[in-house]
């Protein structure tokens, strides 16, 4: 045995704890051993001094602590506890429920499109022109009546007339007061756009032209058609300096504010639907494509299975239109007026 | 070695778990200062120590009724002040300043001659500091064994060690103490 082995088995010969054969091998390894006896008698001392050591005592009342703590609660604290447990249970659950139902109430508000919408048409409104039959965005209305600023079809040609007579764009923007939505927003945003009624202020101006004599004030209004918001003058600012004369004519045949709202209370003179794979890609392409072609959108609402964008676009840009729309997605148009307008209305049924 | 308390353990077993009041208080008195012992030497803070001893005897008082009595009734107490001794160290760094040197001194009992009890009062604080700076898994057994009396077994029951466990940790926690305490040693 070696020093390192018999050292190991100091604890067990102290506390008597060896077998036979272990103590054997010891105690000859040590009768061989001076260092290990010395070793082994600094380790008596050891745990002789431990033994040694005085006892600890309990602090005093320990006793008495320990009783009053395991005595059971009086019947009067034990009813407490009852009474009141429920509340310190129910006032967390009650807040955590009323968290639960809010955080849930936003997050169906957020993702159901119908919600937001009939949020948005609960909310005031600028008013449609005066004898405009159409109170929602994009709904098919009643024709409206004579004084409305929509033209009749006799007033078209008197239009056409007129843009060549019409005054510089300039000095018109400010009698119809455009709003100043850019165009990049106007194409790409698809969860704000609605109907985007003429200011209040345009429309009535407008009107304020037209009702003397309607057909002469409608195209006079429509006339500055390079009047038009600044959305579409920027828009035209920022085409790329080859636009065709094909893309100026469309720009000056876009329709004023006034008739906008008028078109957007007729019913379309072309439907149909537009399949897509990729929505909002589509959504994005569709507003690039109005905007190329001059095109306005109207109203946009969300229906069961899709997007319905309803808008107005120059009958001469309207085949491009189709062209564009073919490369988006699936055009299948259900329902094509004879004959197109000067000012088509297209309703698009986008779906998936 | 300590002498415990006689006690007809069989009996008085019987008589806690029907819940004999007047049982579970000659219990406390009987283990109050071995258990108050372990847990001062482990945790060096004496308000602790009570702490820890008072959750004991609670304990023993709530589930004596599932102490089938095979092994001693002490065993079990020192299984449970063990247990609660060291899930408090667990985590948190403890080393025994000088009040708590100063405590566990005073702690034990007086000595009548001034000179041997400062020798004495040296030598305690000495043995305390370095218990106190063993690792906590040889200091219990060192604690049980050396401070307590318990045998092998029992200790390897209370703590639900493997007995060749309890020899090793034990003769490491030995060794240990014997480099720290050797200027006392003659």
């Amino acid at each position: 045995m070696i020093c390192h082995d018999a050292r190991e088995l100091f604890s067990a010969l102290v506390d008597a704890a060896l077998t036979t054969e272990e103590r054997a091998v010891l105690d000859a390894h040590l009768a061989a051993c001076p260092e290990c006896r010395r070793e082994l008698a600094r380790f008596r001392g050891t745990v002789a001094l431990l033994h040694a050591v005085a006892p600890s005592r309990a602090p005093v009342g320990f006793v008495d602590r320990v009783l009053a703590a395991a005595r059971p609660a009086p019947w009067y604290e034990r009813l407490w506890g009852r009474l009141s447990q429920p509340l310190a249970w129910k006032l967390p659950i009650e807040a955590t429920v009323v968290a639960l139902v809010a955080v849930t109430a936003v997050y169906l508000y957020e993702r159901t499109p119908e919600l937001r919408q009939a949020a948005r048409l609960e909310a005031p409104v600028s008013p449609a022109p005066e004898g405009s039959r159409a109170d929602v965005p994009g709904r098919p209305a009643e024709p409206p009546p004579a004084a409305a600023p929509g033209p009749a079809p006799s007033a078209r040609s008197q239009l056409s007339r007129d843009v060549a007579a019409s005054p510089p764009p300039g000095s018109r923007s400010s009698q119809y007061g455009f709003r100043d939505a850019p165009a990049k927003e106007e194409a790409g945003d698809t969860r704000e756009a609605e109907h985007r009624a003429p200011e209040p202020g345009a429309v009535t101006g407008a009107l304020r032209a037209e009702s003397p004599a309607p057909p002469a004030k409608a195209a006079e209004a429509e006339a500055p058609a390079a009047a038009a918001p600044p959305a579409l003058k920027s828009e035209a600012a920022t085409r790329p300096a080859d636009a065709t004369e094909e893309q100026a004519k469309r720009a000056l045949a876009r329709p004023s504010p006034g008739r906008l709202a008028g078109l957007a209370s007729a019913p379309a003179d072309v439907s149909g639907r537009l399949a897509v794979t990729d929505r909002a890609a589509a959504e994005r392409a569709l507003g690039a494509l109005l905007a190329r072609l001059g095109a306005t959108e109207v109203a946009r609402r969300a229906e069961t299975g899709g997007l319905v964008v309803e808008l107005v676009v120059a009958g001469s840009a309207y085949p491009a239109l189709v062209e564009g729309l073919a490369r988006i997605g699936q055009w299948e148009p259900d329902r094509v007026a004879a004959e197109l307008p000067a000012q088509v209305r297209v309703s698009l049924r986008i779906t998936d | 070695m300590r002498e415990e308390t006689a006690l007809d353990e069989r009996g008085f077993v019987e008589r806690l778990r029907a819940g004999d009041p007047r049982a579970f208080e000659e219990l406390v008195r009987s283990y109050q200062h071995r258990v108050f012992g372990v847990a001062a030497r482990m945790l060096g803070n004496a308000s602790e120590a009570e702490e820890v001893a008072q959750e004991v005897f609670l304990r023993v008082h709530r589930a004596v009724g599932e102490f089938r009595g095979e092994a001693k009734l002490s065993t079990w107490l020192y299984a449970i002040t063990s247990r609660l001794c060291l899930a408090r160290l667990a985590g948190s760094e403890r080393r025994l300043g000088r009040e708590g040197e100063e405590v566990l001194v005073r702690l034990a009992n007086g000595h009548a001659n001034p000179v041997a009890a400062l020798e004495r009062s040296e030598l305690e604080a000495a043995l305390h500091r370095a218990i106190a700076e063993l690792p906590e898994d040889r200091r219990i057994v060192v604690v049980l064994r050396d401070l307590e009396g318990l045998s092998y077994e029992e200790i390897a029951e209370a703590l639900e060690l493997p007995v060749g466990t309890v020899r090793s940790r034990l003769h490491r926690g030995r060794l240990d103490l014997r480099e720290k305490l050797e200027r006392f040693l003659p």
